[in-house]
């Protein structure tokens, strides 16, 4: 099984979702995080608990630019360094009370973390993404990759004419869990991108962003359409594993995406 | 893990009188061994179920008690129980995902009423824990947290407004702890609210909560209601805090002046050998 880990960039979240002044919480196997983002935007990937009496912070409160721990009130700054104990506002809180970071970066539309001590760059996509969706499906990744890898996935949206678009996704895999899909012959967009949060040795979190192509009244579409497929995407991987065969579902419960054929072409 | 001989020596309530009614039984579990009690004919008998093997047994406080131990501690007086004019409410039990060491910690702990219980048991703005005496008693048999204050804007069900109430804290027993405080309506008296706890396993406890007051005015539903939000609210800081099992390695936490008790019990514990339900300095000694 794949070791789930934080020694690669590894998507946690859609930015989106972590808007300014509030903190949410993401595991990755072992590593239980709290994300969270001070009115300052500035995202942050920590420890999920307080080193006060252990309670996880995701369930604490953002303030300004600081967290505040829900049980006792400990609150730290952006550093990770306590600031103020409620019960003590007196004592100079200790200075060994430091939480443990995650590199953190911001790319695509995604929060990627990674263990404190990487030392390589975060992935970067180049252009003008828009976070779509997260969906978790109740696969592992590295099952998750080998659907992408095997490029089995057909994205399916009406044309300007209102014909049925059938565009292969033939992904590139920019790392761990990493699926960019070039989408050249779409009107509505000119890629996704699919990145995977290994929760557990039976679940992964699949983060999407589009580039979106064409005007920006069309982007609502596109995003619609990606989100109805992600639901497909799931549906395929679940019940692939659970040995019901793609091609023994009905087609119409499966509009919008299809197993290509194993052979040549 | 083996029972350590502290955690095996002492008595646990697994139920309220009126949960193992006549010709009724109850089944529960305790420290990892599944138990019957009984009642037929008044008489109450309790048993281990895998070989049936018979386990002392008590009625106190309300409550049913066993233990696996063939000769027990006694079981700790609580005098307040024969005063009169005093109402007995028992909530039934709650199951809590935790050691019963981390209930009891955070039932000891008044720093978190104005983040955890705001506008009923504190409020933000008057946070400050005063200093507080703790010390166990002279056998080092228990503990007691002493002379304890803080400002409730609705320390109870009874109180309209809000209060400087005074509390005091009796440890008993490793999982059993009694709150004494300022009874709203009598000057010269206190409120007692405990929890008796049973630990199911290590890491999950069925928690046995009881109110003893002088209280006219309040129906059982009110007292039981208030009680209840009050536990809810604890409950969801104990099934997030990591890890479960309470540590008791001096630095794998931060304590502060502000929580005297947390250490003076984590200190208890460790004195006594205690290792069930707690993390893992002894376990490896
Ligand atoms: S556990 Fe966070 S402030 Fe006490
Ligand atoms: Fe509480």
């Amino acid at each position: 099984m794949e070791e789930a880990s934080l020694s690669s960039w590894t998507a946690v979240g859609l930015s989106a979702a972590v808007s300014p002044g509030t903190a949410c919480r993401a595991l990755v196997g072992d590593h239980d995080l709290v994300i969270w983002r001070g009115r300052d935007r500035q995202v942050r990937v920590w420890e999920n608990r307080c080193p006060h009496r252990g309670m996880r912070l995701s369930y604490g409160f953002v303030r300004g630019d600081r967290l505040t721990c829900c049980y006792h009130g400990w609150t730290y700054d952006g550093e990770g360094a306590c600031t103020l104990i409620p019960a003590r506002p007196d004592l100079a809180p200790p200075k060994a009370v430091r939480i443990g970071q995650y590199a953190r970066a911001e790319h695509a539309g995604i929060i990627w973390a990674a263990s404190g001590s990487i030392g390589m760059e975060a992935p970067s996509f180049p252009g003008d993404w828009i976070g779509c969706r997260s969906i978790a499906i109740d696969r592992p990744r590295e099952e998750v990759d080998s659907h992408f890898a095997s490029g089995r996935f057909i994205l399916s949206h009406p044309d300007q004419h209102g014909e049925i678009n059938r565009i292969a996704c033939a992904p590139s895999l920019n790392g761990d869990g990493v699926h960019r899909i070039e989408l050249h012959d779409s009107h509505l967009f000119e890629a996704v991108l699919c990145a995977g949060q290994p929760v557990s040795g039976t679940q992964t979190m699949l983060h999407v962003s589009v580039r979106p192509r064409g005007a920006a009244g069309k982007h609502g579409e596109a995003l619609r359409h990606v989100s109805d497929w992600l639901k497909e995407v799931r549906t395929l991987v679940e019940n692939r594993r659970a040995g019901i065969r793609t091609l023994g579902v009905p087609r119409a419960r499966l509009p919008h995406i299809l197993e290509r054929d194993h052979g040549p072409g | 893990m083996a029972l350590d001989e502290f955690t095996r020596s002492h008595w646990y309530a697994i139920g309220r009188l009126e949960d193992v009614p006549d010709g009724g039984s109850r089944s529960t579990r305790l420290l990892g061994h599944d138990v019957v009690a009984e009642r037929r004919a008044e008489a109450l008998s309790i048993r281990l179920k895998a070989d049936g093997a018979p386990l002392k047994a008590q009625e106190r406080y309300g409550h049913v008690w066993t233990t696996l131990h063939d000769d027990p501690r006694p079981l700790y007086d609580i005098p307040e129980f024969e005063e009169k004019g005093r109402r007995l409410v028992t909530a039934g039990c709650v199951s809590v995902r935790c050691s019963g060491l981390r209930a009891v910690e955070n039932f000891l702990d008044l720093a978190h009423f104005p983040f955890v219980h705001a506008g009923i048991l504190g409020v933000e703005e008057q946070a400050t824990v005063e200093q507080y005496e703790v010390e166990p008693d002279r056998n080092e048999d228990e503990l007691w947290a002493t002379s304890c204050k803080f400002y409730q804007p609705r320390a109870a069900a009874t109180a309209e407004s809000g209060q400087v109430t005074h509390y005091k804290y009796r440890v008993p027993h490793p999982f059993s702890t009694i709150l004494y405080k300022t009874c709203p309506i009598r000057d010269d008296a206190w409120d007692l609210i405990g929890l008796f706890i049973q630990p199911v396993e290590e890491d999950l406890s069925d928690v046995h909560s009881f109110v003893l007051v002088f209280d006219e005015d309040n129906s059982d539903t009110d007292l039981l209601h208030f009680q209840q939000t009050i536990f809810l609210q604890d409950r969801f800081i104990l099934e997030n805090q990591v890890p479960r099992l309470l540590p008791l390695v001096p630095g794998s936490e931060t304590p502060t002046r502000a929580d005297a008790s947390s250490i003076a019990y984590r200190r208890w514990l460790r004195k006594k050998g205690l290792t069930y339900g707690a993390l893992p300095a002894i376990r490896a000694a």
